[in-house]
């Protein structure tokens, strides 16, 4: 399970987990709790994270529509590898996420 | 039958695994210990992002999660190239018309599988049903 924190109206929350298939349905639920609270800002720790597949990379295009249709929330990616930061920009995903 | 077998020698290993979740991390694991042992010239981290896409590829769309169907998976070193194998036990896919498709647009959350290989520099390959994927590509 991640760790969730809440500070100055943004969630932060670390899964501390590959973002793979086999992760994505529970971090899904997780991700849907805290859209639903109506949260407007959710950084994503990737602390712990070294890998990601095209399904996480799915969910957290699906965070991203979800918070633009509730509202024009946002979505920011923390602690990347710097494998992880090339990934994104190889999958030319780098200019629609704010990656820290 | 065992779900997952390994087996390995100084160049190559081969993995046969039941079409779960699961066992595509422990596939995956396995091959990144292969690579660790062999010490390889090159960071594993796109190799290892290619073949979690195809691994996924055979185990969600081509054997839909079914665990009574199988995936045999191969990797090969040679001196200079690297090719992983995999083939599933679906039907196959039209991987002619999938590879000519338009790009994917950034609010679309599925289809980069194969989209990712390419842009990683690997050469891909299938049989003629779809259900082999034969990926290639040179290390030095």
């Amino acid at each position: 399970m991640s760790h969730i924190e809440r500070k100055n109206g943004v969630v932060i929350i670390k899964p501390g987990i590959d973002i793979v298939a086999s992760q994505c349905a529970n971090l899904k639920l997780e991700f849907l709790e805290i859209i639903n609270n109506s949260e407007k800002k959710i950084v994503i720790d990737f602390s712990g994270t070294e890998m990601i597949d095209s399904s996480g990379i799915g969910l957290l295009i699906s965070i991203r529509n979800s918070l633009a249709n509730y509202g024009g929330g946002e979505i920011e990616l923390l602690n990347l590898s710097e494998d992880l930061k090339q990934l994104f920009k190889v999958m030319k995903l780098d200019n629609h996420f704010k990656i820290s | 039958m065992e779900d997952f077998i390994c087996r390995e020698n100084d160049s190559s290993i081969f993995c046969n695994f039941s079409s779960t979740l699961t066992n595509i991390d422990r596939v995956v694991d396995t091959i990144k210990n292969f690579l660790h042992s062999r010490r390889i010239p090159f960071s594993p981290f796109e190799l290892l992002f290619v073949l979690r896409e195809a691994l996924n590829n055979s185990v969600i769309h081509g054997n839909q999660k079914d665990s009574s169907l199988k995936v045999d998976c191969s990797l090969h070193l040679d001196k200079d190239t690297l090719t992983i194998t995999v083939t599933d036990q679906g039907k196959g896919f039209d991987w002619q018309r999938q590879l000519i498709k338009t790009p994917v647009s950034s609010s679309t959350t599925s289809g980069r599988g194969l989209n990712s290989m390419e842009r990683y520099g690997f050469t891909m390959r299938f049989n003629e049903a779809g259900n082999t994927l034969y990926l290639t590509k040179k290390i030095i």
